[in-house]
């Protein structure tokens, strides 16, 4: 699993919030789903719909607190496509925030089919929750301690 | 002559009863999305423009779609037709300019501007310079459209509403689909057939400007002293489409300087407007125009119909005036347009 599959967040900080854009006027829909490992048995936790529309931006906040979170995996499918004329290619952020902090960004950018054409990209991937032991250690800092 | 008159004529015979044949569809019947951007409002190319190589003299003002390739050939037997290609595309985004969203996109008239500009660039052997190679570019901003598709929130609805994934979709703990496959969606062809029957049924306007410059390569050769510019003209064009109708009223501007062997340093204005109906697959057009240059009024007809995904048919029925002969004909210039972004895929 790579590096970037893990987010790491204060146990005892605020709620988590989730922030997806996708610029050059790209739409999309997606599905965000919270899991539990419960006794080896993955379980359905939370469900989102998100879908960033004319402002190319959606977000939600987990409702599970940051303390319970932990192992858990956050797992999303996109789909999406171009609306406007001549744009073929878009960027794709996901952030978790959280007390404003961003805890967590995955960026990419990609190439989109018509909407016109009757046709959408559809990717997805998940973060893994890990509670931050110290506020004032990054993630790559974290990851050099262990190499 | 006579031989290539008659294959005109069936030509547009054909071309307008396979038009009607496929217009008799109900709106959203098995229409392709794709039939969207080909077969409707697609403006003409700038660059083709002053190469007097468009079917139509007066030109369209509605927003451009995507990039699209035009063929002006000689694909039937008649030799005075030109064969050419002309290649639009748009600046904004092909260097990299971006958009934050479509909200961006219906607030600032700068973006949409540029998001809409067109730059063309076209060649063609015309049989007036035969050891000649034309080649012209050209620019086109649209100014105004009260009907552009951006603006158009049900569909805006209707994709977002098509693109959230089902139950069957619902991503796994451990989803790693992080490449991404494209995938079939019907229910945005179908937003998109709902569109275009709104589109179709609403009044309204746009205005667009354009500019264009036309050169000659003496003998095919690109060297610096066997080219030559022959033309400029710059070009206003309004239109307005009445609704359920299906009918739409353009008139144009436009200003030319021409310096052909018959005329140096000539100038003036050509003036007119044209008549549409549009059809679900055919698009009918009448033109009359004023030439100052030749103290002239013409006039054209015009017929194209979509007859398979990618590729429209065109053909148009013209008054010219030989540059070298200064013979006056009636004129059949056939060609294709051709959805390259579609091709591609």
């Amino acid at each position: 699993m790579p590096k970037s599959n893990y987010c790491l967040i204060n146990p005892d900080g605020g709620s988590l919030k989730v922030k997806v854009t996708a610029n050059n006027g790209i739409r999309s829909g997606s599905i965000f789903i919270l899991w539990e490992l419960q006794n080896g048995k993955w379980e359905k936790k939370e469900k989102f719909k998100v879908i960033t529309g004319d402002d190319g931006v959606d977000e939600f906040i987990l409702l599970e607190k940051p303390g319970d979170i932990e192992n858990d995996s956050l797992a999303w499918s996109i789909n999406a496509c171009s609306t406007i004329n001549n744009v073929e290619r878009g960027e794709f952020n996901i952030t978790v925030i959280q007390d404003g902090k961003n805890r967590w960004t995955k960026e990419s950018s990609r190439l989109v089919p018509k909407c016109s054409d009757g046709k959408q990209l559809k990717f997805g991937s998940h973060v893994i929750f890990k509670h931050l032991i110290n506020d004032n250690l990054s993630t790559s800092d974290l990851w050099k301690d262990t190499e | 002559m006579e031989r290539y008159r008659i294959s005109c004529s069936i030509f547009i015979f054909l071309l307008v009863l396979v038009g009607y044949s496929q217009d008799t569809e109900q709106p959203g019947d098995n229409q392709d999305a794709y039939s969207f951007k080909l077969d409707y409002n697609v403006p003409e190319s700038p660059a083709f423009a002053v190469l007097d190589a468009n079917p139509t003299t007066i030109m369209r003002a509605s927003t451009p779609q995507e990039i699209i390739t035009q063929l002006a050939s000689n694909f039937l037997s008649g030799n005075e037709v030109s064969p050419g290609l002309a290649f639009d595309f748009n600046p904004y985004f092909t260097f990299g300019g971006r958009l934050k969203s479509v909200k961006e996109y219906r607030n600032s008239y700068g973006k949409r501007f540029l998001a809409n500009l067109q730059l063309s660039f076209a060649t063609i052997n015309s049989m007036d310079f035969p050891d000649d190679l034309l080649f012209s570019g050209g620019i086109r901003a649209t100014l105004f459209d009260s009907k552009d598709l951006i603006f158009d929130k049900q569909l805006g609805e209707d994709i977002d509403n098509a693109l959230v994934p089902d139950e069957s979709d619902i991503p796994g703990p451990m989803n790693n689909n992080d490449q991404g496959t494209v995938v079939d969606n019907p229910a945005l062809k179908q937003a998109y057939a709902n569109a275009k029957t709104r589109y179709m049924e609403k009044a309204g306007g746009s205005l667009a400007l354009g500019y264009a410059i036309a050169g000659r390569a003496k003998d095919n050769s690109f060297k610096t002293d066997s080219i030559v510019t022959y033309r400029h003209q710059a070009w206003l064009v309004g239109q307005y489409d009445l609704g359920k109708s299906g009918m739409s009223i353009n008139a144009m501007v436009m200003y030319r300087y021409d310096q052909t062997p018959q005329t140096t340093d000539n100038d003036g204005l050509i003036s007119g407007i044209a008549l549409r109906k549009y059809g679900k697959k055919l698009i009918l057009s009448a033109e009359i125009y004023h030439d100052s240059m030749k103290e002239s009024i013409d006039f054209g007809g015009y017929a194209e119909v979509y007859l398979i995904p990618s590729i429209t048919l065109f053909a148009s029925l013209k008054k010219e005036t030989n540059s070298i002969t200064g013979d006056e004909d009636v004129l059949l210039k056939p060609g294709i347009k051709w959805n390259f972004s579609q091709a591609k895929k």
